[in-house]
């Protein structure tokens, strides 16, 4: 063998080495992550859980930082929907805390915009219409606990995180905050804080029953499963929501002792989660799925050229042949750095939300309300045969009643 | 030869890019510090922070320290500061105790007696001893008896109060917050002092968050 078939037979060999290099380096699915190992302290903290409470635990140390405020929101809903307050308030803290902290610069977010990193990269602080239910939950807890200011900040602080909407008129509509903050404005005295949020309630559900003054009693049902994400298009770059599935109730009665109470639904989740509009970060996530699309394109035209020129090498003659082998290995490379852009959207969601909200409220004296039952109908009114979900019952001390129910186990 | 080298330099470099990093995080923590209060930390907001209750309280202090219908009486003035009448009609969440806590504390120390300050938020526990003492349940104590315990002269009202302001362009947010403090007249009903502390932030998060 002469000098110049060696290096066209190693040229080859070592072009066909990278061309399965490179396609055993592409990536498919999304990023796994590899969970973190538990130290003694962490483990000690599970196992002094409740035991609904440890998996939910177990994960929230597992996935670290990244997935903090996700695992908190989801122990949060958890451990407010079996009535444990406590665990409830502090990982509602825990995740508020993170969602109020503006990551100006941030290492994760950083990675997250970069080409080679999905979006799923960055610390979930949630869509915002997560955001806003975080703080509805722990509106919640603070009239529970008597602190209507600080209820009523958390209710306007979750109005807020709707007002970036795409379209005008979707922006801060976020009606059951409105009610709950006018709610929580009047019972903390401040009667015009409470008129300008009904006020506003009105002008986005036109038939709701404004709250007398004097009513003592908020009746808030969660019915159906929480909004999905899906990632959607060419490298699952577009995020799309979708309704929770497995449920149809829409309505929700009560039957509170005898007495029928229909329930007004006050707020769909869905639709604030789909009212959103497009959200900055697709125009990046975009750019970085036509990135790939271009520079795959590119790769897949180069290696075919290079092909043909090594085909047609004989004919030609003179180095057609290594140029050949020069332009598929360009090609492949090419190829190659476009299937490891990663424009993935990213799909985590906090699962434990309902679909809908409804509402009322009265002046009562309610008593024995965990043998309360509920009756749910479809879209259409028609019945729908589901056991009657958990009802919660909260008196503060100022002789408040807050009480809370789900159609589903949350 | 050179297309070999070349070859295998291609090879190098792409295999060298294509290497993904993301599937281990592999960064140190940190270890804990001690932070200044006073100063902004490392993590911000918008909302009411360390640094914004130590000089709204400071300022509220040196406020009433020098204020002579307080300071030069020659009884000194019985004042009530808690949390009672102290509204928060902001949209930040905070722990108003904070805020009339530390102003009271640090009165208590600065007016060395000049002022005095009745612990209405703890009134059950004064009465429940007051009640064992008068049983002959406990004995005296070794102070005095009275009659009643305390009434005050002036009780301290006030409101957080914010305007919160987004640019839907840019995303970009900012709150400005006012904190009033009164001192009502307990028998009167007039004000005799009055404070405000303002302050604005405004913040853009990344755009992965926005």
């Amino acid at each position: 063998m002469n000098l110049r078939n060696l290096h066209k037979t190693t040229s080859c060999i070592a072009s066909a080495a990278l061309v399965l290099a490179l396609a055993g380096c592409m990536s498919t699915g999304p990023t796994q992550y590899q969970p973190l190992a538990l130290n003694q302290q962490e483990q000690d903290a599970i196992a002094g859980q409740p035991g609904y409470a440890q998996p939910l635990y177990r994960k929230l140390f597992q996935e670290g930082k990244r997935n903090e405020v996700l695992n908190r929101m989801e122990i949060g809903t958890a451990a407010f929907y079996r009535g444990d307050i406590d665990l409830a308030r502090e990982n509602f803290d825990a995740a508020l805390e993170v969602i109020e902290t503006v990551y100006a610069d941030n290492e994760n977010a950083t990675k997250a915009r970069s080409l080679w990193h999905e979006e799923g990269r960055k610390d979930f602080k949630g869509e915002p219409y997560e955001r806003a239910m975080a703080y509805y939950y722990r509106g919640l807890i603070y009239l529970i606990d008597g602190q209507y200011d600080n209820a009523r900040a958390s209710f306007v602080s979750g109005l807020m995180q709707d007002a970036f909407a795409e379209e005008e008129q979707n922006r801060s509509d976020f009606a059951v905050m409105l009610l709950l903050a006018g709610w929580s404005a009047q019972k903390m005295g401040s009667p015009v804080l409470a008129e300008e949020a009904y006020a506003e309630l009105l002008t986005l559900r036109p038939d709701f029953p404004i709250p007398s003054a004097d009513d003592n009693v908020l009746i808030i049902a969660e019915t159906g499963y929480s909004p999905r994400k899906l990632a959607d298009g060419m490298g699952h770059y577009e995020l799309v929501f979708r309704p929770g599935k497995n449920f149809t109730e829409k309505h929700v009665s009560v039957n509170a002792g005898g007495q029928e109470l229909s329930l007004q639904p006050v707020e769909s989740v869905y639709w604030q989660a789909t009212s959103r509009g497009g959200r900055p970060v697709d125009k990046i996530i975009e750019g970085k799925a036509s990135f790939a699309n271009n520079t795959a394109d590119f790769g897949r035209d180069l290696a075919q050229l290079g092909v043909t020129a090594r085909v047609f090498s004989p004919a030609l003659g003179g180095s057609s042949g290594q140029v050949g082998n020069t332009l598929a290995l360009i090609g492949v490379a090419s190829m190659a750095l476009s299937a490891n852009v990663k424009p993935r959207a990213d799909i985590r969601y906090w699962s434990r939300l309902p679909d809908a909200v409804h509402s009322a409220t009265m002046r009562a004296n309610p008593n024995n309300v965990s043998a309360w039952q509920a009756q749910y109908s479809d879209v259409d009114g028609n019945p729908v045969a589901v056991k009657s979900g958990v009802f919660r019952h909260y008196q503060d001390a100022k002789g408040n009643h807050l009480i809370w129910h789900s159609s589903r186990a949350r | 030869m050179k297309y070999f080298l070349l070859t295998v330099a291609a090879s190098t470099l792409v295999l060298a890019g294509c290497q993904s990093t993301s599937t281990i995080d592999n960064s140190a923590g940190r270890a804990t510090v001690y932070e200044d209060t006073r100063s902004p930390g490392k993590v911000q907001g918008v909302g009411v922070e360390s640094q914004d209750i130590m000089a709204v309280t400071d300022q509220m202090m040196r406020d009433m320290l020098s204020n002579p219908q307080l300071m030069n009486r020659e009884v000194s003035p019985r004042i009530i500061i808690d949390s009672q009448y102290f509204t928060n009609e902001s949209s930040s969440r905070i722990n108003k105790n904070m805020l009339t806590d530390r102003l009271r504390i640090n009165l208590n120390r600065a007016a060395n007696g000049r002022l005095t300050f009745v612990g209405r938020e703890y009134a059950d526990m004064v009465e429940k001893e007051r009640d064992l003492k008068r049983m002959g349940v406990v004995d005296g104590g070794t102070i005095r008896s009275t009659q009643a315990t305390a009434g005050a002269d002036f009780r301290l009202v006030g409101r957080i109060m914010s305007l919160d302001a987004m640019d839907a362009q840019s995303q970009e947010r900012s709150r400005y917050h006012q904190i009033t403090f009164e001192l009502v007249d307990l028998e009167l009903g007039t004000y005799v002092w009055s404070g405000m502390y303002e302050f604005k932030k405004s913040a853009q998060d990344d755009i992965m968050y926005r």
